[in-house]
């Protein structure tokens, strides 16, 4: 069923484009959040050429493998991934459902869908830095001391939390548009 | 005649609104987990301060302490760039950032490495003991001997070198020139701790959230924080933007 729903929303070249779209920009605030304050100083600066503007980003992705643990980089492309393929179908969802003139049945799905969609790539993307907070004033951090990927599991659990949020995105795309009896 | 159903008679729309949401709650879910695993997974995990911090400039970064002979320095004090690393000896990715700064300065003769301590002791207890050890190798024999004692520690445990702490240190200290009996005297005095918590300060407040964290002081004083163990490219980038900035 996932694979023939995602051969019939990917024969649109529109949907690779937002997939596309949407998990570059993930793996962007994944990788380069961390660093945001410098890369902010740089990016507007009026001292620094677009040169080097472009040449420091791209620099700064090679954090992915620097960075990052094997488990945690494999899990932020994993997720980037997912997030691009989630947005299309949702996207396609919406779009279907409001070709059959069933804008108001899709409301709901759509705007919390959407807005939980953003939250959740903010969510994924600053994270870390929220958490810090949260956990410095909960002071949790030596649980991860305990834990055999150091944490990392979590990650894992968002990769798993994906795939079922894909499979539930395209179980509605293959349902019909159709009145109940 | 009005065709169409009511939303509420649609397939989709009758379903209860829980299942509505079901998605967009998993997306969050996911996405909490995914910064859950990020910050844990990351190198900048926090360092859990426990006093409160008072109240600091928007930029930080101009609050590290100003870098002098006391110092341990791999290049010259007086050169173009500077660029203080705050680590603690058993971050996996202090290890991997230990090597890029190594190379930076074998490459760039105006560029100074000042290492400075931040062990994070709720991840890993013996790395506060390694840096006040270190600091005790820097006493008795100097800097040299420091950097010695600091390149030997981060490759024996990039090597998969598991000897444990208390056999490891002592090793590294002779190695680095050290006599033994001095050596376990200062180690045992715990006066360099002090060295060793004024790092930890000073790395709190500059904004340092976690390990490898570092901060580059250009020609005219302007400084850039360096997040976690950016690969060399990166660093070799922000090096010229900081001299194109002077």
């Amino acid at each position: 069923m996932l694979w023939r729903v995602l051969r019939r929303v990917y024969a649109h070249p529109s949907y690779w484009a937002l997939s596309a779209a949407v998990s570059g920009l993930t793996l962007s605030l994944m990788v380069l959040l961390p660093n945001m304050a410098v890369l902010s100083a740089v990016l507007f600066s009026p001292a620094v050429s677009a040169l080097s503007k472009v040449a420091f980003v791209g620099a700064l992705y090679g954090s992915l493998v620097t960075n990052f643990t094997i488990v945690s980089a494999v899990s932020v492309v994993l997720i980037s991934g997912l997030f691009g393929i989630n947005a299309a179908l949702l996207g396609y969802f919406i779009k279907r459902a409001r070709g059959a003139g069933k804008v108001r049945a899709t409301r709901a799905t759509t705007l919390s869908g959407m807005v939980a969609a953003v939250l959740g790539v903010g969510c994924a993307a600053c994270g870390s830095a929220v958490l810090v907070v949260v956990l410095k004033l909960i002071g949790i951090a030596w649980i991860i001391s305990y834990l055999p990927l150091h944490g990392a599991e979590f990650g894992l659990i968002g990769v798993g939390l994906l795939l079922l949020t894909t499979r539930s995105l395209a179980r509605k795309i293959s349902d019909p548009l159709v009145c109940p009896l | 005649m009005h065709m169409n159903p009511e939303p509420s008679n649609i397939t989709h729309a009758a379903q209860p609104i829980w299942r509505d949401l079901l998605i967009p709650a998993s997306i969050v879910l996911a996405g909490a987990c995914v910064g859950l695993g990020l910050y844990f997974s990351s190198p900048m995990q926090p360092s859990v301060a426990t006093a409160p911090v008072p109240e600091a400039p928007a930029d930080t970064t101009q609050l590290v302490n100003a870098v002098t002979e006391a110092d341990h320095i791999k290049g010259s004090l007086d050169s173009e760039i500077v660029i203080v690393e705050f680590s603690d000896y058993d971050c996996v990715f202090c290890g991997r950032f230990h090597n890029t700064m190594n190379e930076i300065v074998a490459t760039n003769d105006d560029v100074a490495w000042v290492y400075r301590h931040s062990p994070i002791a709720q991840l890993h207890p013996q790395a506060r003991a390694v840096a006040v050890a270190s600091e005790c190798v820097a006493e008795l024999a100097g800097n040299d001997a420091f950097w010695s004692f600091t390149d030997g520690y981060f490759a024996a445990r990039e090597d998969g070198n598991d000897t444990p702490h208390g056999e490891l240190i002592p090793q590294l200290a002779l190695a680095a020139g050290v006599e033994q009996a001095p050596f376990s005297e200062c180690f045992a005095s715990g006066r360099t701790d002090t060295l060793v918590q004024e790092d930890i300060d000073n790395a709190r407040a500059t904004g340092g959230q976690g390990t490898p964290w570092s901060i580059l002081i250009g020609p005219s004083g302007k400084t850039y924080p360096i997040n976690g163990a950016l690969p060399i490219a990166a660093i070799e980038q922000l090096i010229q933007i900081a001299k194109d900035e002077a």
